[in-house]
C-alpha cells in the first residue's frame, strides 16, 4: 500500500437521495457526440452500428472510440469550452432503431480467456484510477499481480456513480471482478469502497459474491492515493465492468454511469447513458427546476462548471451537478494561517506556493515541489479567506511542468 | 480586500469557517480572560481595554485613510491586538502606557508591512516590547490583587508594590505561592497572565474550534520544561523548577495567545513545533540573561524573524520522513517478489 497520511478533509457526503434509486438508463438520444482525432476511421454520412470503431489514438491515453448509438455520422465540430478546447467530436444523429438494453442479460454468463484477451486488447478500456489504459497495465505485469484492489472509492460529495452499481448490480459486479481476477491471476481480490458516507441510509455489502469489501475510512482524497506498484493493482471499477461487458458482448462496451444529482434536479439518480450523450439531454431526462445557476460536470471538488448544455459525457464523467444558486463567495486577503498547510494530502505547502505564484518565482515554485499536486481541491475548500487556492496551484504547476519539459529537452538536445 | 465574486472553478462546496469566524472565536474568549483581573484589580481593567481599543481601531482607521484604503469594520484583527495588550500589562499601569503600546503595535509592527496577512512581527508583542523597554519600572511594578484600584489618575495612597513569583525566580529564590493561587491567579503579575485555568479553558474552547493549534504551545512548554529541568534556577527540585518557570510570567498566555497568531507563525506542523520550542529555550534564556520579568514577546519576535527558515525545516524534515518510507518500502516489495 501506497503511504496515505491522515490529512485530507471531511466532507458532507449529500449522496442522498441519488444512491439509493435504481440505476436508470436511457439510450434513445437524439444524437451523441463521440470523442475523435485525427486518426478518424469513420467518414461523414456514414451509417454507423453501435460498437464501431470511430477513432483510434485519443489522447491523452491514445485510446480508440467506439459508436454508442446506431446511426449516421454527421458532422465533426468542437465545443467553444475550456476543457474541450483542443478535442474534436463527431456528431452521430440516430437512426431510430437504439433500444433500451435489458442489463440482466449479463446474469451469470460465463466469458471465455480469448474474450477477456479480445476485451483488453481491442476495447479502449482505460482505467480511471491512474488514468491508463488497461491493456499497457496489462502487458506492464506478464507474470500477473498478487493483489487486485477494485477501486469503488466515491469519495466526492454527491457522487455515487459506482457505489450504485456495488448496490444494484451485485450479479453484475461479481462477474466483473472474476473477469480481472482471471485477467490479472490475482490471488488477492478485494473491493475498497469509501465508507465515511455519512447520511447514507443504505448498508453497504461487505461481500459481494466471494470477494471481500473494504471499506476506507479516511479522509477526502482517498482514491488519489490508489497509485499501482508491484504487489498492487488498482483498478477502476467502471474499468471492470467495460471489461466484462466487452468480453460478454464480444463487442466493445460505451455506456457509462454517471451522477445526476444538486438542489436544481427534481429526480436525483444515477443513469447509464451513451458516451458522447449531451448533459442538456441528461439533465431534462432526470428534470430541473426553472431557475439553474450553475452546472458542474465532475464532481464538485474535481470539477468544472459548464454554460454549454451541448457539452458530451466521456467516460471520466463522474456526475453532472446542477445548481440552483450561483454559487458566490466572499474573498479576502490571505492571513496565512496555515489551514492549507495542515490539510493537503501530498504535504505540500500551498501557502507558499501561492506567494510565489503570484511573485512568478519559478525557482521557488520548484524547491516547493509544486509540480506534486494531485489538484484534490481540499485547499481552497478549507481555506477561510476563500482564495481558489487549488486553481492557483494548478497554473504554476502546469507552468512549472512546461519549463521542467522544456529542459529536459534542450539537455536532450545537447 | 473584500470582494464578491462567482465561483467557476472547483471546489464547489468550500467550509462555512472564515476569517471573520475565526477572530470572532478569539473575541469570544476575550470576556472571560477580563473577568479575573476585573475581579481582582476593579474597573481601572476595563478603562484600559477602553483605552487600548479606542486607540488601536484609531490608528488602524488613520492608515487605512492614509493609504487611501477602505476600512472594514468587520475587520476584528485590530479589536484582538487591542484586547491583548492591557492583558500584558499591570493593572496599575498609566493610561498613556497603553496608549504608546496601541498605536506603536499599528502603527509600526502592522501597516508599514502591508497591514494584516503581511506582518512578520506580532502586533501586541511588539507594542509590549516597545513599552517595556521605554518604560520598565511602569510595565514591571505589580500590585497585590485583590486590592482595588482608583479607576482614574493614580492607582491609591495604600496600594503596595509587590513582588511576583518571576522576580524571586530571578533572584534565585522558591516562590512561596500557594498551587491553588496559581491556578486562580490568586498572586502579583500582569492581568491577564495570572490566572491559568481561565487560559487554559479558553485555549480548549478555541483548541476545539481549530482556531488555534496545539504543536505551538506545545512547543513552547516542551521548550520551557527541558531547559528548566536540566538548569534549575532553584535548589529546590528540578520538578519544582519546571512547575514555577511554566507558571511564572507569561508563560502560558504567551504560549496559547501570543505564540498562535497565524499571521506571524510557520504553518507546517513541524515547522510550528520546532517554532514552539525555540521559544520556550528563548524564553528561558531571556529569564538567566535578562533583566525583564516577562519576557516570552521577546523570544518571539526573534523567533517570529525565523518563519520561513523553520517552514523549509519543515518541509525538508517531511520530505526526508517521506523517502525513509519509500525506501523501506521498495526493499520490502523486493524481497516479496524474491520470495515469491
Amino acid at each position: 500500500m501506497q503511504k496515505v497520511t491522515n490529512r485530507g478533509i471531511h466532507l458532507s457526503q449529500f449522496k442522498e437521495p441519488a444512491i439509493s434509486a435504481p440505476i436508470k438508463s436511457i439510450s434513445n438520444v437524439n444524437c451523441v457526440y463521440l470523442p475523435v482525432s485525427d486518426d478518424i476511421c469513420v467518414s461523414v454520412s456514414q451509417n454507423i452500428k453501435k460498437g464501431d470503431l470511430v477513432s483510434n489514438e485519443i489522447l491523452p491515453e491514445h485510446i480508440a472510440s467506439f459508436a454508442s448509438i446506431n446511426g449516421k455520422a454527421v458532422a465533426v465540430r468542437k465545443f467553444n469550452c475550456e476543457k474541450f478546447k483542443d478535442k474534436m467530436f463527431l456528431k452521430v444523429e440516430t437512426d431510430g432503431t437504439n433500444q433500451n438494453e435489458n442489463i440482466d442479460r449479463f446474469n451469470g454468463r460465463e466469458v471465455t480467456d480469448s474474450d477477456l484477451y479480445f476485451a483488453v486488447n481491442c476495447c479502449g478500456i482505460i482505467n480511471l484510477t491512474d488514468k491508463k489504459t488497461l491493456k499497457s497495465i496489462y502487458e506492464s505485469y506478464p507474470d500477473g499481480v498478487k493483489n487486485v484492489v477494485i477501486d469503488a472509492v466515491d469519495d466526492e460529495p454527491y457522487v455515487s456513480s459506482k457505489i450504485s452499481q456495488l448496490l444494484f448490480r451485485k450479479n453484475q459486479v461479481e462477474s466483473a471482478v472474476d473477469a480481472v481476477q482471471r485477467l490479472f491471476r490475482a490471488q488477492n481480490v478485494e473491493i475498497a469502497v469509501y465508507g465515511k458516507n455519512g447520511d447514507v441510509s443504505i448498508k453497504l455489502p461487505s461481500k459481494i459474491g466471494k470477494y471481500p469489501v473494504t471499506a476506507y475510512n479516511k479522509t477526502y482524497p482517498v482514491s488519489r492515493a490508489m497509485k499501482s506498484d508491484e504487489d498492487t493493482v488498482y483498478i477502476c471499477l467502471s474499468a471492470a465492468m467495460s471489461l466484462y461487458y466487452a468480453a460478454a458482448d464480444k463487442k466493445a462496451w460505451t455506456s457509462t454511469i454517471v451522477t445526476v444529482a444538486g438542489d436544481a434536479v427534481l429526480e436525483p439518480c444515477n443513469i447509464e447513458v451513451p458516451i458522447g450523450t449531451s448533459i442538456g439531454d441528461i439533465l431534462s431526462f432526470c428534470g430541473v427546476k426553472k431557475n439553474v445557476g450553475t452546472v458542474v460536470l465532475g464532481g464538485c471538488m474535481t470539477g468544472y462548471s459548464v454554460d454549454i448544455l451541448d457539452i458530451p459525457v466521456l467516460k471520466s464523467t463522474k456526475a453532472i451537478l446542477a445548481f440552483e444558486s450561483e454559487l458566490k463567495y466572499t474573498s479576502d486577503e490571505c492571513i496565512g494561517c496555515g489551514r492549507c498547510v495542515d490539510v493537503c494530502p501530498e504535504n505540500l505547502l500551498p501557502y507558499y506556493i501561492y506567494r510565489y505564484y503570484l511573485e512568478d518565482n519559478k525557482e521557488r515554485l520548484y524547491k516547493l515541489s509544486a509540480d506534486k499536486c494531485i489538484e484534490c481541491g481540499c485547499c481552497s475548500y478549507i481555506c477561510p479567506a476563500k482564495i481558489d487556492l487549488r486553481q492557483y496551484i494548478r497554473n504554476s504547476r502546469r507552468a512549472l511542468l512546461k519549463e521542467m519539459r522544456q529542459n529536459e529537452e534542450d539537455t536532450k538536445a545537447n | 480586500m473584500k470582494r464578491i465574486q462567482k465561483l467557476t472553478k472547483a471546489p464547489f462546496l468550500r467550509h462555512d469557517g472564515t476569517i471573520r469566524s475565526f477572530m470572532g472565536d478569539m473575541l469570544v474568549v476575550m470576556p472571560f480572560l477580563y473577568a479575573m483581573p476585573l475581579f481582582f484589580y476593579g474597573f481601572r481593567v476595563i478603562k484600559s481595554l477602553l483605552i487600548s481599543i479606542i486607540f488601536c481601531y484609531g490608528s488602524d482607521m488613520l492608515c487605512y485613510r492614509v493609504k487611501k484604503g477602505k476600512f472594514d469594520f468587520s475587520d476584528m484583527s485590530a479589536l484582538i491586538t487591542a484586547s491583548l495588550i492591557p492583558l500584558m500589562l499591570p493593572a496599575s499601569v498609566e493610561s498613556w502606557v497603553i496608549m504608546v503600546a496601541a498605536v506603536f503595535a499599528i502603527l509600526v509592527a502592522k501597516h508599514p508591512f502591508g497591514a494584516l496577512g503581511n506582518n512578520p512581527f506580532n502586533p501586541a508583542a511588539v507594542g509590549f516590547c516597545f513599552v517595556a523597554i521605554s518604560w520598565p519600572e511602569k510595565v514591571f511594578s505589580f500590585t497585590k490583587p485583590g486590592v482595588w484600584l482608583n479607576v482614574f489618575g493614580k492607582i491609591g495612597e495604600d496600594v503596595k508594590i509587590v513582588n511576583t513569583m518571576a522576580d524571586s525566580l530571578m533572584n534565585n529564590g522558591r516562590p512561596f505561592t500557594k498551587a491553588m493561587d496559581i491556578f486562580s491567579g490568586n498572586h502579583a503579575g500582569a492581568m491577564g497572565v495570572t490566572c491559568i485555568i481561565v487560559l487554559l479553558a479558553c485555549a480548549g474552547f478555541l483548541l476545539y474550534r481549530k482556531t488555534i493549534n496545539y504543536q505551538i504551545p506545545l512547543g513552547v512548554v516542551v521548550g520551557i520544561a527541558v531547559t528548566a529541568f536540566l538548569f534549575p534556577r532553584i535548589t529546590t527540585g528540578r520538578f519544582e523548577s519546571i512547575w514555577f518557570e511554566l507558571t511564572s510570567g507569561m508563560a502560558i498566555f504567551g504560549a496559547l495567545f501570543l505564540a498562535t497568531e497565524p499571521v506571524t507563525s510557520p504553518k507546517h506542523p513541524y515547522a510550528k513545533l520546532i517554532y514552539g520550542f525555540l521559544i520556550g529555550i528563548g524564553t528561558m534564556l531571556f529569564r538567566f540573561y535578562g533583566k525583564m520579568e516577562n519576557c516570552l514577546p521577546f523570544a518571539l519576535l526573534i523567533v517570529n524573524s525565523l518563519t520561513p527558515f523553520l517552514d523549509k525545516i519543515g518541509m525538508a524534515i517531511d520530505s526526508y520522513v517521506d523517502r525513509g518510507f519509500r525506501k523501506e518500502k521498495t526493499i520490502k516489495s523486493a524481497g516479496g517478489a524474491k520470495n515469491a
